[in-house]
């Protein structure tokens, strides 16, 4: 029986960026060539997914990965217990995330200071009983990371691979290569195709192309937004995090063993 | 096991009829939030925005959990719910007043509403919609109304359609319908009813979502209009109105869908 592979991170992460480059890959074509429908054949996003009115199937033809945010406790997830095989976790620096949140001055202030508080808080009785629990980023780290969870949630889990959002933005092409390799796509990484990929598929091309568009087909009756003149892609660095949250943070990394263990493992100690 | 859907081809009033059925359940005025338009009330939940936060559907309660769906019957997102669903309720509405209320929502550029009204007729409905599993109008009407074709979705279900336009026009009397059909109560309460209604009116969900301001940095059209009905598609261009026409006359299946239901009229200059 084939089986799932998911592609996860907390939210802000950016695991669309290495999910949409293995749709390019798998479909090898420029974005702007490429429908929504081809998208959730190969590389959905689940909760996309739910919006055309589908789940994702556990029979041939499989996609390559499905995208989630969810946590592997929820029912959602549950389902597929017996189907998932193989989990790609994309990995970010918590204050990274943090940055991104603030960034822009995007939404209320009192929001943006609440989910930075729930993004860094220890995962206790009050973050597992909230609806957003899967935004805290020690509890999703440790359920799609650490070895015994994962196969506790997927008794037929192959393996895990890990990898970094920094990582992915550095050289998106090796990341790309590692995922593809991963996921065992028949023929293995063809690194020409891997190339051209990542050449085709950046932020700005996806995002011009309605590949993503919803309703799909709709542009053809609305007036195109004006075109972003400073669009920003890139990520927000950890030194942009206010001093309070870096407090907050260190003092996580100080307190909690298994937090620190896991940005230890990450590579963000520091 | 007890599951009924609430199905509709979209601007058919379905968020309405949710808002009656939980502000009826709840014996109170439903609070609107228009950015969680999706969630409004766990009494009567959205399909989609259950299963984005994770959950599935509970299938074990004694009455019958109402579900609001958009899609065709047979997608794959209901298929786990094939044998708890005991009931459908299908929302109906005339296709003329579908396509201004969803013009508005999907923001049609001015310049090119003709055009979005002749995508409607020529298709019989969205093309957009059904690509995402709504089905044109006349397949939703189709898969959702012709009992043979619901049972091979949904073995154990009863069925009941309400017309948007008889929900409108005797809102009490029709809300009785769906609760009688849903089974919540052994005896209706009329004086509950009288308070659902009555919590529930266009005119204070449109009062809410003006005062509402968890969408207020974006640039939204409301999404509760005038309601009416009838109306007819001059607005658009006399051709429009013309091609509509056509449809009636030349389209076999559109006319005995839009007939059955008592859509095959001359409209009213203005709508009801």
């Amino acid at each position: 029986m084939s089986s799932l592979a998911w592609i996860t991170s907390c939210r802000q992460s950016a695991c669309g960026l290495p999910r949409a480059l293995v749709a390019g890959y798998l479909l090898d074509g420029p974005p702007g060539d490429i429908s929504p429908e081809a998208m959730n054949d190969v590389a959905p996003e689940l909760s996309v997914l739910f919006n055309w009115g589908r789940l994702v199937p556990v029979e041939e033809p499989l996609p390559a990965l499905v995208r989630t945010f969810l946590l592997p406790t929820t029912e959602v997830i549950q389902h597929y217990r017996e189907s998932t095989g193989k989990v790609v976790y994309v990995a970010r620096d918590p204050r990274g995330i943090v940055a991104d949140m603030f960034r822009g001055n995007r939404g209320k202030p009192e929001e943006r200071q609440r989910r930075a508080e729930q993004l860094l808080a220890s995962p206790d009785e009050k973050v597992l009983r909230s609806e957003d629990a899967h935004a805290n980023w020690q509890l999703h780290a440790r359920e799609w990371t650490l070895p015994e969870r994962v196969r506790a949630h997927f008794p037929r889990l192959d393996d895990v691979c890990v990898i970094r959002h920094e990582d992915v933005m550095a050289d998106p092409g090796a990341a790309l290569g590692q995922i593809v390799d991963f996921l065992g796509v028949p023929g293995g990484v063809d690194s020409e195709r891997v190339r051209r990929t990542v050449e085709t598929w950046t932020p700005m091309t996806v995002m011009e192309s309605g590949v993503f568009e919803m309703p799909p087909g709709m542009r053809e009756f609305r007036t195109p937004p004006p075109r972003r003149q400073d669009p920003q892609f890139e990520p927000s660095s950890v030194a942009d995090v206010d001093e309070s949250l870096e407090a907050a943070y260190q003092e996580r990394v100080r307190d909690d063993a298994e937090f620190a263990a896991l940005v230890k493992q990450f590579g963000y100690a520091d | 096991m007890a599951l009924a859907w609430l199905a509709s081809y979209p601007k058919s009033g379905n968020t309405w009829t949710r808002i009656l059925l939980a502000s009826y359940l709840r014996d109170r005025q439903v609070e609107l939030r228009m950015a969680q338009l999706g969630r409004l009330d766990d009494a009567v939940p959205d399909l989609v925005n259950v299963l984005r936060t994770g959950r599935m559907l509970p299938v074990d309660q004694a009455q019958p959990l109402t579900v609001k769906t958009h899609f065709l019957p047979g997608l794959s997102i209901h298929r786990p719910y094939r044998d708890a669903t005991t009931k459908v309720i299908y929302l109906v509405r005339d296709p003329r007043d579908v396509i201004p209320s969803a013009e508005r929502m999907l923001h049609v550029s001015p310049d090119k509403r003709s055009a979005y009204a002749k995508h409607f007729i020529d298709n019989r409905g969205l093309v957009p919609w059904q690509r995402m599993g709504y089905g044109l109008w006349t397949e939703s009407v189709r898969e959702w109304t012709s009992p043979e074709r619901l049972r091979q979705y949904f073995p154990n279900a009863e069925l009941l359609v309400v017309r948007y336009e008889d929900l409108k026009q005797d809102t009490v009397g029709s809300l009785h319908k769906i609760v009688d059909f849903l089974g919540f109560d052994s005896e209706i309460d009329a004086d509950r009813l009288a308070r659902a209604v009555q919590n529930s009116t266009l005119d204070r969900m449109r009062d809410a979502e003006r005062r509402d301001d968890s969408l207020s940095h974006r640039e939204l059209k409301p999404f509760f209009g005038q309601g009416l009905s009838g109306q007819s598609l001059s607005g658009y261009g006399e051709d429009i109105e013309e091609a509509y026409q056509r449809l009636l006359r030349e389209d076999e299946e559109f006319r005995g869908l839009a007939g059955q239901y008592g859509y095959a009229h001359q409209p009213a200059t203005q709508g009801r």
